[in-house]
């Protein structure tokens, strides 16, 4: 600037500096405020310093003695407490400390409140879980609770740990997705954690087989459709292993061919628009989770192994949440915490290791209610009598507290309502109804035994249903599928839609402990549970849920490395996680490759066919990373799920795709309508016909996409990736396009986007000493510069796992990065 | 000789503006920039024949904000990869995102200390 300024110089660093201000201080469209932004000592550049801690000591109210907290080199930390209250509330505070962001936000998706953070946009978002009553039923569970009671004291601890830290943080500490932002961190309340549980049920236990069954039928046919949507699945390999067996029965039944639509299902299928059309998958990616253990007699050290490995949607940062908890006498738990729980989910003590499963049971059951009005109900018809509807206001606001959108629910005795097609039909859901979930983690955390642990989740552990594995330094292997299965009226089946104007049609009650499916000790001296169907359709004795929500691929790929090996170690168990076999290529490989020959025989071969054939025939049916195979594979078999189910298409979309182990029943029965494609008027197919045309059409479609199968193109590692989304999306802190081994039906799938897949995985010794290994695709750290926001990625890719410091005391740990200390306010 | 006494005074004044900048940044937050600059400005204007205050008050805000930047990667922390993964969020080069951070402290140094150098005449002409 001239060192004489005239006007127009003055005029001019006026309205430059003015306008610098203005940017630096509002928000300038969807950017935050610069200045803040940018300040290099406030802003994001503050988030590029190493993971801040206070010097000295913290206080934290509610303490009543000294915490001392070790972060060793993996940023693990491990507390020693003197109260278990203590211990809660060091966990809060450390979790805060390094996951704050991901606390807020899954707190707010669960309670249906994230347009207050980032506006109108998560609107829709908001209203699901808010339609279906997850907030009520969090507020109940809570005002259920004893004040005395050690989940309440837990909620309560864990509470202060989280707000200790949130009031003590500065803006310039405020992690940097509050800074882009432009907003603050909300503080912590005991409800909080339960929305989360809320929401764990939410993504594990909201199937409703009846919604496929019902689209099918309303178009071919009732019949049909409880055909290729049966109770039990085909494929059996339960987890309750069965007196004789040695292996997996095909227990298969003719597919009743595709008849006229039941118009009476037309109406219920309509019914169901309105909960998404989540059958566009036979096989829900949430139940894509495996554990096993082994009995002393068959491992190779003579101690029982346990192995987990949960699959959920792959997030940074991760879902998981390791640490320790020491109260010297009282408890001594290690493994990973959802960050809103005050405890151990999944983890190993001194004396046991646990892990679970989901065993997708049908716990969700629908009501047509007689109502008062048809548009705004005040009044629901049971047994001839007029109840009232209970109505609650959900209201819906922007950051700034602006009201956007309301909702009114409304609520019958059986639970929320919805308008659906003129009908208004009424949800029961196990995980609305009074429980403790977290009363069942904390108890197991310190049981001593597979029977202490058995017996403290089936006290306080309902929803969602799980097969809760089990195994301890005597030896003992228990398996069991925990939860409240409902005891419906009639044959009990829960695949209906119930009239509500009759008490007669609601819930039982539920299920007896001694009814679940369960083994302890078995004589094979093995237990696998992969989302498989529990129990043996011979040996069940309550409905649990039906063939759309199992999975059974996984469950003979485990089982069958299980058998072969009566010499197990770690390491095996650790290789077995992410075994790239498949037992559903084993399965339909041959037939593919039968059918290109019988085509040949018959003189409809073709040289597409021929080559095809060829290519399919040298693959060894391991989705390794370097195999050329698997996508001509995968891609045949889209082909073939989308011709065989043609007639299950409404307005070009297919709106019901059973399973594949109907497929592989299917496939038994060659001359099956079902093969017959009805775009071709004047020929009738057969299987044959069918699996060679569309192997040759994923031949075309595989060199389309890829190029020819010399050209390297076709490699899986190419190809198939898996995707580790940022909460936000956004890609700059996401993992993305990262090669990975397996497929659909391997023990560690990946399919679909690649967003979901193996969350933590474990394996753990119960020597005389217990060890155990585990990971999971991230780091400790939310921040998405810190050292530890994604320094595990490695070997969870790999498949390697890292050993996991258990130390007694703080003394043992030797490796400490970062040591916090507690003190009471 | 004098103008040697003369850069040495330019330069001792570049460096203490840099570091009050800095540590007014630290303390209080960005806005304060303007704020000493606009100081800085007056004294310039009133008291000193300097040339160009405007642009020397530009370089020293962008001078301490560097420093600052520099301070955070050398106490162990990444700004290396703040700058990546906060620019790909903001569709920019990181590079450019540092090149954004101090170009906003010269925006708010230099006008400021124009302003505040007129002000600053005015007094001297007052005088």
């Amino acid at each position: 600037m001239p060192a004489s300024s005239g006007p127009f110089a003055i005029g001019l660093a006026a309205a430059v500096l003015a306008g610098t201000l203005y940017v630096g201080a509002r928000p300038a469209g969807p950017l935050p405020p610069l200045g803040a932004l940018l300040d290099p000592a406030h802003g994001i550049w503050r988030s590029a310093a190493s993971d801040p801690d206070p010097a000295g000591s913290i206080h934290v109210p509610g303490l009543t003695g000294r915490v001392d907290v070790r972060f060793d080199d993996r940023g693990v930390p491990h507390i020693f407490a003197t109260t278990e209250d203590d211990a809660y509330r060091a966990l809060g505070y450390v979790v805060a400390r390094d996951r704050l962001f991901q606390l807020d936000v899954q707190t707010r998706a669960a309670e249906g409140r994230l347009t207050e953070l980032v506006g109108p946009a998560a609107l829709q978002l908001d209203q699901s879980p808010r339609i279906l009553g997850m907030p009520r039923a969090a507020e109940r569970k809570l005002a259920a609770l004893d004040p005395a009671s050690p989940t309440k004291r837990a909620l309560d601890a864990y509470t202060d740990g989280v707000n200790a830290y949130v009031d003590a943080l500065k803006p310039a500490d405020y992690p940097v997705e509050y800074k882009l932002l432009n907003a603050r961190p909300a503080r912590w309340a005991p409800i909080n954690s339960i929305h989360l549980l809320n929401r764990m049920s939410w993504v594990l236990a909201s199937g409703a087989p009846e919604r496929a069954l019902a689209r099918a039928a309303a178009l071919v046919g009732s019949k049909a459709a409880e055909s290729i949507f049966p109770q039990h699945t085909p494929i059996q390999e339960p987890i309750q292993p069965m007196p004789g067996w040695t292996a997996p029965r095909d227990q298969f039944a003719s597919i009743a061919p595709p008849g006229a639509p039941d118009h009476d299902m037309v109406a219920v299928a309509e019914l169901y628009a309105r909960f998404g059309d989540a059958d566009a998958q036979p096989v829900q990616h949430a139940f894509a989770s495996n554990n096993w253990a082994v009995a002393p007699k068959r491992t190779k050290g003579a101690y029982a192994l346990l192995a987990g490995d949960p699959h959920l949607d792959l997030t940074l940062p991760s879902i998981w949440y390791e640490a320790h908890i020491v109260v010297p006498g009282k408890l001594d738990v290690y493994g990973v915490t959802i960050p809103g729980a005050p405890g151990i989910i999944i983890g190993f003590n001194r004396d046991l290791a646990w892990t679970f499963t989901n065993t997708g049971a049908d716990v969700m059951d629908f009501y047509r209610e007689t109502v008062d009005d048809s548009v705004r109900p005040t009044r629901y018809r049971v047994d001839g009598v007029w109840r009232p509807i209970e109505q609650r206001v959900e209201r819906y606001t922007d950051q700034h507290g602006r009201t956007i959108h309301v909702d009114t629910v409304r609520y019958t005795h059986r639970g929320p309502m919805q308008q659906l097609q003129g009908e208004w039909v009424s949800t029961r859901w196990t995980a609305l109804e009074p429980s403790d979930e977290l009363r069942a983690f904390l108890d197991a955390s310190r049981a001593r035994n597979v029977r202490e642990f058995e017996d403290a989740m089936a006290r306080s552990f309902f929803v969602p249903a799980q097969n809760m594995l089990v195994a301890d330094r005597k030896g003992a292997i228990a398996i069991r599928s925990t939860g409240h299965y409902p005891i419906r009226p009639d044959n009990g089946d829960g695949r209906v839609i119930r009239d509500g104007s009759t008490s007669a049609s609601d819930w039982r009650g539920f299920a007896p402990v001694q009814n679940y499916p369960q083994s302890f000790n078995p004589e094979q001296g093995y237990l696998a549970s992969a989302n498989q169907e529990p129990q043996a359709p011979e040996a069940q004795r309550e409905y649990l849920g039906s063939d759309t929500d199992y999975d059974v691929w996984r469950a003979l790929r485990i089982n069958e490395l299980l058998r072969a090996d009566s010499a197990v170690t770690p390491d095996d168990m650790r290789r077995w996680q992410t075994d790239p076999g498949s037992a559903r290529a084993d399965r339909f490989v041959p037939y593919f490759l039968a059918a290109a020959r019988a085509q040949e025989a018959r003189g409809r071969g073709s040289d597409t066919l021929t080559t095809a054939a060829k290519l399919l025939g040298e693959w060894d049916r391991r989705y390794t990373k370097t195999n050329e195979r698997a996508v001509l594979f995968e891609a045949a078999m889209r082909e073939l799920t989308s011709r065989t189910w043609d007639e299950l298409q409404r307005d070009g979309r297919r709106v019901a795709t059973p399973t594949d182990a109907v497929m592989a029943e299917l496939l038994t029965q060659p001359k099956s309508p079902w093969w017959d494609d009805r775009r071709t008027r004047d020929v009738v197919e057969d299987r044959d016909d069918i699996l060679s045309a569309s192997l040759v059409a994923a031949y075309d479609d595989v060199v389309h996409e890829y190029g020819p199968p010399e050209s390297g193109g076709w490699r899986w590692d190419g190809i198939r990736f898996a995707n580790i989304h940022h909460l936000l999306r956004i890609p700059a802190f996401s993992a993305l396009k990262i090669p990975v081994a397996g497929g659909r039906g391997t023990l560690s799938p990946s399919s679909g986007d690649g967003g979901h897949g193996p969350s933590w995985r474990m394996v753990v010794e119960l020597g005389p000493e217990v060890h155990g290994w585990g990971t999971y695709p991230g780091g400790q750290s939310g921040n998405p510069v810190s050292p530890h926001y994604t320094d595990r990625l490695d070997t969870w890719k790999n498949g390697e796992l890292d050993s996991l410091r258990f130390p007694r005391t703080p003394a043992q740990l030797r490796v400490t990065s970062t040591t916090l200390t507690l003190e009471p306010k | 000789m004098a103008e040697r006494d003369s850069a040495l005074r330019a330069l001792g004044t570049f460096a203490v503006l840099s570091v009050v900048i800095g540590l007014t940044t630290a303390w209080v937050g960005w806005w304060s920039v303007a704020i000493v600059a606009f100081a800085y400005g007056i004294l310039a204007g009133a008291w000193s024949r300097a040339a160009w205050p405007g642009a020397v008050a530009a370089l020293a805000a962008m001078f301490a904000w560097a420093d600052l930047l520099a301070l955070t990667d050398v106490r162990g922390g990444d700004v290396g990869a703040a700058a990546a993964r906060v620019g790909a969020v903001m569709h920019i080069p990181a590079g450019v995102l540092f090149l954004a951070t101090l170009v906003f402290s010269a925006l708010l140094a230099g006008p400021a200390t124009v302003l505040g150098a007129g002000v600053g005449r005015k007094l001297r002409r007052v005088d």
